[in-house]
């Protein structure tokens, strides 16, 4: 295999000037196939089967080589990180091929812990989907887990066609509360993107937390990563290189001076979960349409609106107490050409209540998966 | 002697004319008195209140500051985008990307509707600039652009000939005015009341705007993901006064 070489130069910010700059400096550039992770699942005499699986440190898949009913076709993913966690400075980039008719799940053994960010390094993950004609991939992690000072930043693209189907869990947790950390974590940010085959965005949306410092010079590569997507040749060069050439060489510096105005502890008050849940595709349509209802009947039954409470002759200091914040919120959102996706909201107090509503939820996938996801 | 004095006098007028007539066209499109339908939007205070996030002027505060950093972080960058290049090609561009990101329902109609509203005002409005008027008909047959509000803004401001910053403070300005005068007609401040919070809070615009400016379209994202939590359960609420 080739291997990707090029200087980082001040002020390159476009991986299409490397190209320009390389082929005007002589320098070559090749392909890298550098990523930490490769999997491709394809149907190999009419089941869904690993035909490459390729890790390396600190990334780790197990493939169990058979998880749950035998009369389910499915071919479920484990994927670790040695030491149980993400260290600073680590960067992960994973490609997942999804082969026409196969269905893949990838999952997490246990809540993805992101440790305390030394220097100005960012912990960072890529994750690049591809899935085919009436394909099924459903991801379904337990949540991160940022700890004190921590700093990470995960994308996710998907590339799908008209008739694949996608459940995403993306989630996060506030910290370890038992030592005090809520919401503590320097930076969170997560992309998850969604492409149909001819490269119309579906889906796009990032969610970035900032703790009330300022941060200065924090190292961000696979954000440019849409530099990838955007490149005019067929090569695939992965930033994995660039991070040790940025280190030696001329710092190639995402600058993001930024304080918080709204401290993420405030903003997100008394709740310690975040979490988003994205079903798309015709095929899943019965889940999505329970989802909805389930949410509406709930959040319906806890909300009460009467704009005459709060009528602005009360002083601030009388004894009106307001209602108890609601410790589950939920809410659902179609999007796409007839509402072929569904995205659902929630924030939630505990850990716990989550992991309920997606047993509950997506009690449905295991006829197509073989096992109830989060049981 | 006395041509070159009248030359350069009315040279000087005309440039300060120019400079009026922007003036002119800022404030009415700042002024809320535009019939943009913004007054039928909440930017989720309504769903806020419903959900007891806000429950007085403390949390309406506390709401209107997170609305103000959401709206940098993922809408200032379509306005400033849009008024950088204020051509159809950009708009179709930003609108399609928008249309994506503004993943909650509520909010992502309440910007086509806005958008739709405010193009078809500054259309008609400002005929000095043909082209608005041309584009919006293109688009209109076409079918292929959604007119998404903060793009739509963008595109207004720059051909009005305003500078980047400008367009992006305007819009966080007239987010902010919108929230308020949602609060007011919701009974959670009276208009003294919003007028003073207003001006308090206008420290906190300016430096969202300094914070979030002059960033790429690609680069935006939430910042308070809880916002779109609340915002999307405006449809679960049993009354309702505003469209979201």
């Amino acid at each position: 295999m080739g291997k990707a070489h090029f200087e980082v130069i001040d002020n390159v910010t476009l991986i299409s000037d490397l190209i320009k700059y390389g082929a005007a400096s002589g320098l070559k550039l090749v392909v890298g196939e550098m990523e930490t992770g490769d999997v491709r699942v394809e149907k190999v005499g009419g089941k869904s089967t690993v035909t490459r699986c390729f890790c390396r440190y600190p990334l780790k898949f197990i493939i169990p080589r058979k998880a749950g009913s035998v009369k389910t076709d499915s071919v479920w993913i484990y994927s670790l990180t040695y030491g149980g966690g993400i260290v600073s400075g680590d960067a992960i980039s994973c490609g997942l091929y999804v082969g026409d008719g196969c269905t893949t799940v990838l999952t997490t053994q246990a809540s993805t812990k992101v440790y305390k960010s030394l220097g100005s390094k960012c912990s960072e993950q890529l994750l690049e989907a591809e899935i085919g004609s009436e394909a099924i991939l459903v991801v379904i992690p337990d949540p991160v887990t940022c700890f004190s000072t921590a700093r990470y930043s995960q994308k996710q693209v998907f590339r799908v066609v008209s008739d694949s189907s996608l459940v995403l869990v993306d989630w996060i947790t506030s910290g370890r509360h038992e030592s005090g950390e809520i919401w503590d974590f320097d930076l969170y940010r997560s992309t998850n993107n969604i492409f149909l085959g001819d490269g119309q965005p579906l889906f796009l949306d990032t969610v970035e937390f900032w703790s009330g410092l300022k941060q200065s010079n924090i190292l961000m590569l696979f954000n440019r990563s849409w530099l990838i997507e955007n490149l005019p040749c067929k090569f695939k060069i992965f930033p994995v290189f660039a991070i040790s050439l940025n280190l030696n060489g001329n710092r190639q510096q995402v600058l993001l001076e930024k304080g918080a105005i709204a401290p993420l502890a405030e903003s997100m008050q008394t709740y310690r979960v975040i979490a988003m849940i994205v079903i798309f595709g015709t095929k899943l349509g019965h889940i999505q349409k329970r989802i909805q209802e389930d949410v509406k009947r709930m959040m319906s039954e806890q909300i009460q609106v009467s704009s005459n409470s709060f009528s602005h002759k009360k002083k601030p200091n009388s004894l009106y107490i307001s209602p108890d914040k609601l410790s589950f919120i939920a809410s659902c959102s179609s999007f796409g050409q007839k509402e072929v996706g569904l995205v659902v909201r929630i924030a939630s107090r505990t850990t716990e209540s989550v992991y309920s509503f997606l047993r509950g939820q997506l009690a449905g996938l295991e006829p197509l998966i073989g096992l109830p996801p989060y049981c | 002697m006395a041509d070159e004095v009248e030359i350069t006098g009315v040279g000087n007028k005309s440039a300060s004319s120019a400079g009026s007539s922007l003036n002119w066209s800022q404030w009415q499109l700042l002024d809320s008195i535009l019939p943009t339908g913004g007054f039928a939007h909440s930017f989720g205070l309504e769903a806020a209140i419903g959900t007891h996030f806000v429950c007085g002027t403390e949390d309406l505060r506390t709401f209107l500051t997170h609305v103000l950093e959401n709206t940098g972080s993922l809408l200032l960058p379509f306005v400033y985008s849009a008024s950088r290049s204020p051509d159809a090609d950009t708009l179709r561009e930003l609108d399609r990307t928008l249309d994506a990101m503004l993943t909650n329902e509520v909010s992502r109609k309440a910007s086509i509707a806005q958008g739709s509203a405010l193009m078809r005002v500054a259309a008609a409005a400002f005929t000095e600039i043909p082209s608005l008027k041309e584009m919006r008909s293109h688009f209109l047959g076409s079918g292929s652009v959604c007119f998404h509000h903060a793009p739509v803004f963008g595109l207004i401001c720059g051909l009005l000939g305003f500078d980047g910053e400008m367009s992006q403070r305007a819009y966080v300005f007239i987010t902010m005015r919108d929230v308020l005068s949602a609060a007011t007609r919701l009974n959670l401040v009276g208009p003294l009341g919003a007028a003073i919070l207003q001006h308090q809070i206008s420290d906190v615009a300016e430096a969202v705007v300094e914070k979030w400016k002059n960033r790429a379209a690609d680069d935006a994202c939430q910042t308070v993901p809880l916002l779109d939590v609340i915002q999307g359960c405006h449809g679960y609420l049993f009354s309702r006064l505003f469209c979201s």
